[in-house]
């Protein structure tokens, strides 16, 4: 009991591993939103006069939503204290030179952050066949295999360019799945975005390789305001991963990240997230507050959109991904782990809403808290009235690592429709007594039998994720577990 | 009698209105704690006003065009309550929130049990002693409209150690020529050791809109069982607000069952707080809802004491244009180590223009517990039908036999074995 009490401690206590500051130069606008602020970020990034009036929009519609703090979004089941919109930055870009042709150009300090997380960027381009479109802190800076994938009409590449590039494919699809007026901090996110990615499959055409991003929040007192933009066309497919950890900061970071996909007619894709954010310190002192909506929509019949996700960093985790199951025999998919410690606190989960007919979806959902932490799941099945034939699954387990951490399980299940099938169900224990003494008793030290215990409890999720993904889950979480068990 | 509406005006100054017609009718004959209890009530419900449409134990069920009517608190009036058949029980009648005695069976009751009127002068110490201490009002604006408007109720009163063999009956009548407001109060307290059933429902014997807002109280003592069973079947124009609250002490066992058979607005507030260790309780629920129905079960299981166990199990039928929604918490406060808690919810959608919202919420703070929940929402098992038609039986017996099981699920567990055949009547007739 001791042992395993002192395990927990050190998880509980362990330090944020990725959390140091790198020194970029940085081109941040003074903090504060007005008008004149989205101008000035809309005149930074080029952006054409479509874009210009679309940001306007959905800021005068965050006005109406921000002016009065009782309205600001307060249902999930997290404390935080009231975020000042007006003292952050909304702008921050490593500085010099605004685009690279090659990674020669990319400044030292930059390449240095990815490879103390341990994923070079050169190393992982060769090894892993990984197209990594790398943003720091706003601005893509390196697009890699981007001419490979363009030789079979797929474009991977940052949100400005799209805009620049692609300005068809860009105004038919944002805000088509998360409109600006959707909630509180996609309104936020529609104003003031920054950069992000976009990515589109043609149709018929398999993606060869696993795209993916990395995203760091770098800059003081700015905040990151990520947009990415999936679109599969008919019959193609893609595996989509996106990776976090940032360095240590006191102040608390907001991020609202906005992620929309489509997936057109026998589409599917592939969502995969680790996200690592520095969660503050022991005494819940900064971290990054994490507001993001992500929603997928299967727009054609037979279509598949799957989200898998590892959420283990940030103080604040407010992150639904949601799948729109609007075509006929759609299905969504929802795999996930979110492991809290220290007083992280996360309200998670899913929404799928189920519109044509004969669609499927299944939520499986793991949560672990440790320390003082909280951790929610939270998630919407909506079978509207056509909805015929329509099949849910959820399953939400909780597994608490010590006697001062909260787990909750927040399931909505809304029925309009007599011919859909719909089951949830739920379990919150600790670790079992007779699993940690069968482990025990066979020469497994405490810390290691938790350890064990744990990666097994997630292990129906871990498989989920594409293969080099999956490594870098087991090691983070391993990694999660070891500071605070054993 | 009826007040003329204003449109403008916010529901709960009608309500406040109305409160200060009803206190100046019932100034005497009442002890001195009454009236400044219920001044206080009304001080609380006038600065909270009803919840607002948007929060969240209130999502689904929009409350707001019932309460806009003008409604009136009944005079006396003179009704037969019919009762429940067959049930054999202690009958206790209150008629327009009087009680009456002469349609009350209590003289064959056990001596030392009390079933009496707030009124009964000799039992003022006790109502004092316990009324509004297990339904506190701060935060529940219908309790406190209801302690509001407190001036009669059922006191229900079980010494240490009796077990009584016959349940107690507590009739709620109402009859009036305008729209009614009837909040009806109960207090059970049951000493250490009590055993007994307990039977609450109401009628409604009048084709004008009737809003009741009820609030029981329920004190169960140490290694005490007490079943409580709470019917409501009104008419389409009927709405029902039934707020419970429960107490447990040490090693007691408590079983609630809540049965709706109708109404318009229909929203149960049921929350069982076992504050002591080694506690059971049984919190079961069904419903069946036809025509444009509106059934909200809103339950809270608080845990707070550890070693104790609990099982919830509701279902509902939905039929045509009713809207179902059960809205569970579990609550594991952080001492409450070796909490055993379950929470099932089934339901039957047989429309598409029927709609069922389920929300069994799981709030965790102590590790070391067993806690799960599931809920399933469908349409009859095809399955099963073929296997019945397949035997020569039609297809809408067949239908109804089937759903008649699954809420014989429920019947079943009823430990009042006298209501079993009460309530498959009450679901037959339904489902005819």
């Amino acid at each position: 009991m001791n042992t395993d009490t002192q395990y927990l401690q050190e998880v509980a206590d362990s330090d944020y591993e990725h959390g140091w500051a790198v020194d970029i130069v940085s081109d941040t606008i003074p903090k504060g939103l007005t008008e004149d602020v989205i101008c000035l970020i809309s005149e930074k990034k080029e952006d054409p006069d479509w874009m210009l009036e679309n940001r306007l929009r959905a800021f005068r519609h965050w006005q109406t939503l921000a002016r009065d703090k009782d309205k600001y979004p307060r249902w999930a089941h997290l404390d935080y204290p009231d975020i000042d919109f007006q003292d952050i930055s909304y702008y921050s870009a490593p500085g010099s030179k605004p685009k690279y042709k090659s990674l020669d150009e990319v400044d030292p300090e930059l390449l240095r952050t990815f490879e103390n997380l341990g994923i070079p960027l050169e190393e992982q381009k060769v090894l892993a066949g990984v197209a990594v479109d790398a943003v720091v802190d706003s601005v893509s800076v390196a697009t890699t295999f981007k001419e490979e994938l363009a030789k079979l009409g797929i474009i991977f590449c940052s949100f400005t360019e799209a805009i620049e590039n692609h300005g068809d494919l860009v105004r038919k699809y944002m805000g088509s799945v998360v409109p600006y007026t959707d909630n509180f901090y996609a309104a936020l996110n529609a104003a003031v975005f920054s950069d992000g990615s976009f990515c589109y499959i043609p149709p018929r055409v398999r993606c060869p390789m696993e795209l993916s991003t990395y995203f760091r929040i770098n800059q003081a007192g700015t905040g990151q305001f990520e947009r990415t933009l999936i679109v599969a066309d008919e019959g193609s497919y893609v595996s989509y991963l996106e990776g976090c950890t940032a360095p240590r900061r006191d102040e608390n970071q907001l991020h609202a990240a906005v992620v929309e996909i489509i997936a057109h007619r026998d589409a599917e894709v592939k969502y995969s997230t680790i996200q690592n954010w520095y969660p503050g310190d022991s005494q819940g002192k900064g971290g990054v507050l994490n507001f993001v909506t992500k929603r997928g929509i299967c727009k054609g019949a037979g279509s598949k959109i799957s989200w898998t996700q590892l959420e283990t960093g940030s103080a604040i985790t407010w992150k639904y991904p949601s799948v729109i199951l609007q075509g006929d025999h759609s299905v969504g998919e929802f795999y996930s782990v979110a492991f809290t410690k220290g007083r992280q606190q996360a309200d998670t989960g899913t929404k799928m809403i189920h519109i044509g007919r004969n669609t499927s979806s299944t939520i499986i959902s793991k949560g672990i808290s440790a320390g003082l932490s909280n951790n929610s799941y939270r998630g919407l099945v909506r079978i509207n009235k056509k909805a015929a034939n329509a099949r849910n699954f959820a399953q939400c387990d909780s597994m608490l690592l010590g006697d001062r951490c909260g787990a909750h399980t927040f399931p909505y299940l809304e029925i309009h429709n007599p011919t859909a099938q719909v089951e949830h169900e739920a379990t919150t224990s600790k670790v079992g007594e007779d699993q940690l003494f069968y482990c025990q008793q066979r020469g497994i030290s405490e810390q290691d039998a938790i350890k064990l215990l744990v990666s097994g409890f997630c292990q129906e999720i871990l498989a989920k994720l594409p293969m080099e993904f999956a490594v870098e889950a087991r090691k983070l979480l391993a990694i999660e577990l070891e500071g605070s068990v054993g | 009698m009826v007040n003329t509406a204003n449109v403008t005006t916010r529901p709960e100054d009608r309500f406040v209105a109305e409160f200060e017609r009803f206190e100046a009718l019932h100034t005497n004959g009442s002890s001195e704690h009454f009236p400044l209890l219920r001044q206080k009530a009304l001080r609380q419900f006038s600065a909270t006003g009803f919840p607002p449409r948007k929060s969240e134990s209130w999502k689904y069920t929009n409350i707001g065009s019932i309460l806009r009517r003008p409604y009136s608190a009944p005079d006396t009036g003179t009704v037969r309550a019919s009762g429940l058949d067959g049930l054999g029980a202690y009958v206790a009648v209150f008629v327009n929130g009087h009680f009456d005695a002469s349609q009350s069976t209590l003289d064959d009751l056990p001596e030392d049990i009390t079933v009496a009127s707030f009124t009964d002068q000799t039992q003022a110490g006790r109502v004092r002693a316990h009324l509004a201490r297990y339904a506190a009002f701060e935060h529940e604006p219908f309790t406190a409209l209801n302690t509001a408007f407190v001036h009669d109720g059922a006191l229900v009163h079980l010494p240490a150690g009796i077990a009584l063999s016959r349940p107690i009956h507590v009739i709620h009548a109402v009859t009036a020529s305008y729209a009614a407001l009837l909040q009806p109060r109960t207090l059970v307290i049951s000493e250490d050791g009590a055993q007994a059933q307990i039977v609450q429902s109401t009628e409604v014997h009048t084709k004008m809109p009737v809003l009741i807002n009820s609030v029981t109280e329920i004190r169960v003592g140490a290694r005490a069982q007490l079943d409580h069973l709470m019917l409501q079947a009104g008419t389409p124009s009927t709405s029902n607000v039934a707020n419970v609250s429960v107490y447990q002490e040490t090693e007691s066992k408590f079983y609630n069952g809540s049965f709706t058979f109708g109404g318009e607005v229909v929203r149960n507030n049921i929350s069982i707080l076992p504050d002591a260790e080694h506690c059971e309780t049984l919190m079961h629920g069904l419903f069946v809802a036809r025509g444009t129905s509106h059934v909200d079960n809103n339950t809270l299981m608080d845990h707070a004491k550890p070693n104790c166990f609990s099982s919830e199990y509701y279902k509902g039928i939905l039929d045509e244009h009713a809207t179902g929604v059960f809205n569970g918490k579990v609550l594991v406060r952080q001492d409450a180590q070796q909490t055993n808690a379950y929470q099932t919810n089934r339901s039957i959608v047989l429309t598409n223009t029927a709609h069922m919202y389920s929300k069994p919420a799981l709030e965790i703070y102590a590790d070391d517990v067993k806690c799960s929940h599931g809920a399933t929402t469908g349409q009859l098992d095809k399955d099963g039908l073929f296997y019945l038609r397949a035997r020569g039986i039609r297809a809408d017996e067949a239908r109804r036999l089937m759903l008649i099981s699954f809420a014989g699920d429920i019947i079943e567990k009823v430990p009042a074995a006298s209501l079993h055949r009460v309530l498959y009547r009450e679901v037959e007739r339904l489902l005819r």
